[in-house]
């Protein structure tokens, strides 16, 4: 069965997955993040928040939030934010 | 349908509208800055190499892989703008969906509104305290129908708590009202850009509650000030004195002026003469011929402590001599001759 499985991790992106039917959303949480703790993610379907043992359904939106993302880091054309590194890379090749 | 029901599908209507309206047509630029950095490093890396300058080359090997990194990185970034930007174009945002996402909205936040005529949606966070430090609740306001290049939406702490150090800043990563995205700058233009504003209010509320040390506008370490490096006590720059000495900064309490040129120093540049005690600089201080001990310019004589003048005084009849030679000499001991008139005076 199908269901619209939403990543707010890195990319964001919002694709139509296939599952195998029975599964709960534990389980397909554990599939999904295989090197992240469930407890570290806001998890959603139909944006409500469900017990660990609710069993997908055909449609159902499923959505997964980290609860801790780090700004600034990485960011580009953001650059008041960000503290050069290129500098301390090479103070003490440089100076 | 309750009245926020009934406000969420005017808004959802009116956002849908917003989103069909072709964006301008932005440009696509190039890294042209980094292109050209990496074309000189080459050149440089060149130079070196023919003249065998191995430290030069080092360093410029530093900076290439420095600079080919960003470069990757940015043209990544710009791939996935590109990619966002397409899609985006593609695929109107539903009317259901954004209807859906907007009702959803008070399941998250305790305090959600919509103003229609403005176009602004706009949420409130709980408590933001990161690392024991409460920075109060912040306002989260998206305005659909934003059309300048910057963010279309900008962040106000409702209970302002400025870092001492520097008040412009409410979170370490908001600057003028802006979001300092870091890691959350993909998400928040899918979400956006495909409509999904629930996720988008989730994602910047929960990067105000991520604490990033290395790129902080203030890190939370100095937000109470910066630390005064002897007795740790954080201090506003006005109540911070740098060391003449190390140039380190320290609270008014820490520091000491020398009595000779009234510089301020850090207990560790401060240094006593020895016979007095009093604070002076290490400039200020000279060395005993003797004994080698460091004294103020008062309590040394031609260059001597008084306990070794003294000493040698006792064994050298010259140093003897010439200090009964200072002595008559000195105007301010030498008695002055009583004058004719004086000497008359009955």
């Amino acid at each position: 069965m199908k269901i619209l499985y939403i990543n707010n991790d890195g990319g964001g992106f919002a694709d139509y997955i296939s599952i195998e039917p029975e599964t709960t959303i534990s389980h397909f949480v554990d599939q999904r993040l295989k090197h992240g703790l469930a407890t570290d993610y806001l998890i959603r379907v139909n944006r409500q928040p469900v017990s660990s043992d609710y069993t997908l359904q055909e449609g159902d939106r499923v959505s997964l939030t980290p609860t801790k993302i780090e700004g600034a880091r990485g960011a580009l054309g953001q650059s008041h934010g960000c503290r050069e590194t290129e500098g301390d890379l090479l103070a003490p090749a440089g100076r | 349908m309750n009245d926020f029901e009934r406000l969420a599908l005017r808004a959802a209507i009116s956002i849908r509208e917003a989103m069909l309206v072709d964006p301008p047509n932005q440009e696509l630029d190039l890294p042209q800055t980094d292109w050209n950095r990496l074309q000189r490093l080459l050149r440089q890396k060149q130079l070196a190499q023919d003249h065998e300058w191995r430290m030069a080359e080092r360093i410029i090997n530093t900076r290439l892989i420095f600079t080919m990194e960003r470069l990757a990185t940015d043209l990544r970034q710009r791939t996935r703008d590109l990619e966002q930007s397409i899609k985006s174009r593609s695929t109107p945002a539903d009317l259901r969906l954004l209807y859906e996402e907007l009702i959803a909205l008070p399941n998250e936040f305790s305090e959600v509104s919509i103003d229609l005529r403005h176009g602004i949606l706009r949420v409130v966070t709980e408590e933001i305290t990161l690392e024991d430090i409460t920075l109060g609740r912040f306002d989260i306001v998206y305005n659909w129908t934003s059309e300048g290049p910057g963010p279309s939406y900008d962040i106000h702490a409702l209970d302002p708590a400025p870092s001492n150090a520097n008040s412009d800043f409410v979170h370490p990563h908001i600057s003028d009202g802006i979001l300092c995205e870091g890691e959350a700058k993909s998400g928040i233009e899918a979400a956006l850009a495909q409509g999904r504003f629930c996720d988008f209010f989730l994602i910047v509320a929960n990067t105000l509650n991520t604490y990033n040390d290395d790129s902080a506008y203030v890190t939370l370490k100095e937000w109470y000030g910066t630390p005064c490096l002897d007795c740790g006590t954080s201090c506003s720059d006005d109540d911070l004195t740098l060391c003449s000495g190390c140039e380190d900064p320290y609270c008014h309490q820490c520091c000491d002026c020398c009595r000779n040129c009234h510089d301020s120093l850090c207990g560790s540049c401060l240094q006593s003469c020895e016979e007095c005690s009093t604070p002076h600089c290490r400039d200020c201080l000279n060395t005993c011929n003797e004994c080698n001990h460091d004294f103020c310019s008062h309590c040394l004589t031609d260059g001597y402590c008084e306990a070794c003048y003294e000493t040698l005084s006792e064994t050298d009849p010259e140093l003897e001599e010439e200090d009964n030679h200072y002595e008559t000499t000195n105007p301010q001991q030498i008695s002055t001759p009583p004058t004719p008139a004086e000497t008359a005076s009955p």
